[in-house]
């Protein structure tokens, strides 16, 4: 999947454009020519040189990306207790499992996930742990292709939810689960009237 | 002889290595001068964890995960407060100033669903400790929330 941001300056406005193996689907984001703030993602960052602004909306999600890719420069025995390194195909897994899941979430419930720590696992794998005051989410994408991706997930109480997916799939449930938190967690207790509020 | 199968948990060496882990395996469990014991639940395990391991102060899930490379002597390696301080665990490390200690309660560690702790010492630490059971993404997540810095690392 890629995201590309092109800028329109002749309407002063941005374009903003995911396209998802076969479908494509555009979305214009509205944006002061001067105001476009757009940073160039190195070729090896993303494998595809491409542009991204902090106005996109999974903005966030592909800098914890670009972020993730100094994991493969752990050496081997990384952790003085002969730790494996990750390998460049477990991380594009793992990112792409992300890319996808964010890109599903916000097309289709409007919702924009947070950026999960993106960190090396046991046994060369890659976790992608998104952690709050009000829940935590943790996803094992493996080392080994083939192998299920697992999760568990709870509200610090009696919510929880754990399986293993395929990773080269979007999984709804598991962005159900995820957007609901996220959708909660916009509506805190007001300190003053004990009521709910959005923020 | 015949040759042996490899499945995900089989130690892929041949069979006289097999054997020698085995022996090794027994040899440290059989030993007069070091007795295995059971650990209360009240007690703790203290846990080393190296700096790769630390993101803002916070250890991150992957640090909890086995070591032993094969299935007899294979589990998350800690020391159990009777017989070791935080500092003696520390200097058991490789590089000692790479690592941090944190503490785990032994009874929160057998609640969660999956895990055991078993009493695992040998000639040059008495109070080597297991926790036994699949480290898999509950597991992780919830001995990271059971974990208490005792000393943080530099």
């Amino acid at each position: 999947m890629n995201l590309l941001l092109k800028q329109d300056t002749s309407e002063e406005k941005a374009t903003f454009r995911v396209s998802n193996h076969t479908e494509e689907w555009v979305q214009p984001i509205y944006a002061h020519k001067d105001s476009v703030d757009v940073e160039r993602i190195d070729q090896e960052s993303t494998g595809t040189g491409e542009w991204i602004s902090d106005h996109d909306p999974l903005h966030r999600i592909e800098m914890a990306i670009r972020g993730s890719r100094s994991i493969l420069d752990l050496a081997s025995d990384w952790d003085d207790a002969g730790a494996s390194t990750c390998s460049e195909s477990t991380w594009k897994r793992a990112t792409t499992f992300l890319r996808d899941h964010a890109n599903w979430a916000y097309r289709h419930q409007g919702v924009i996930i947070p950026p999960p720590a993106i960190l090396p696992g046991p046994d060369g794998s890659i976790d992608l742990h998104w952690r709050t005051t009000t829940y935590e989410l943790l996803v094992n994408v493996p080392g080994t292709t083939g192998r299920p991706a697992s999760f568990y997930g709870d509200d610090y109480r009696s919510l929880s939810i754990k399986g293993t997916i395929n990773p080269e799939l979007p999984n709804r449930g598991l962005i159900a689960w995820l957007t609901d938190r996220v959708s909660e967690e916009m509506v805190v207790p007001s300190e003053n009237d004990g009521q709910a509020r959005q923020v | 002889m015949a040759k042996r199968g490899k499945s995900e948990h089989e130690h892929p060496e041949s069979l006289r290595a097999w054997l020698a882990w085995c022996w090794v395996y027994v040899a440290r469990r059989s030993t007069r001068f070091v007795r295995w014991e059971s650990i209360p639940d009240q007690d703790l395990l203290f846990f080393r964890v190296h700096k790769s391991y630390v993101r803002n102060g916070d250890i991150i899930p992957g640090a909890f995960r086995d070591q032993g490379i094969h299935p007899l002597v294979r589990g998350m390696s800690t020391d159990w407060n009777k017989y070791s301080t935080p500092e003696e665990s520390r200097w058991r490390a490789r590089t000692p100033s790479d690592n941090g200690i944190a503490s785990l309660d032994v009874g929160a560690v057998r609640a969660i669903p999956g895990l055991a702790v078993d009493h695992d010492p040998y000639w040059s630490n008495r109070a080597h400790t297991h926790v036994l059971g699949e480290k898999d993404t509950e597991a992780r997540l919830k001995l990271k929330r059971l974990c208490r810095w005792v000393i943080r690392i530099p």
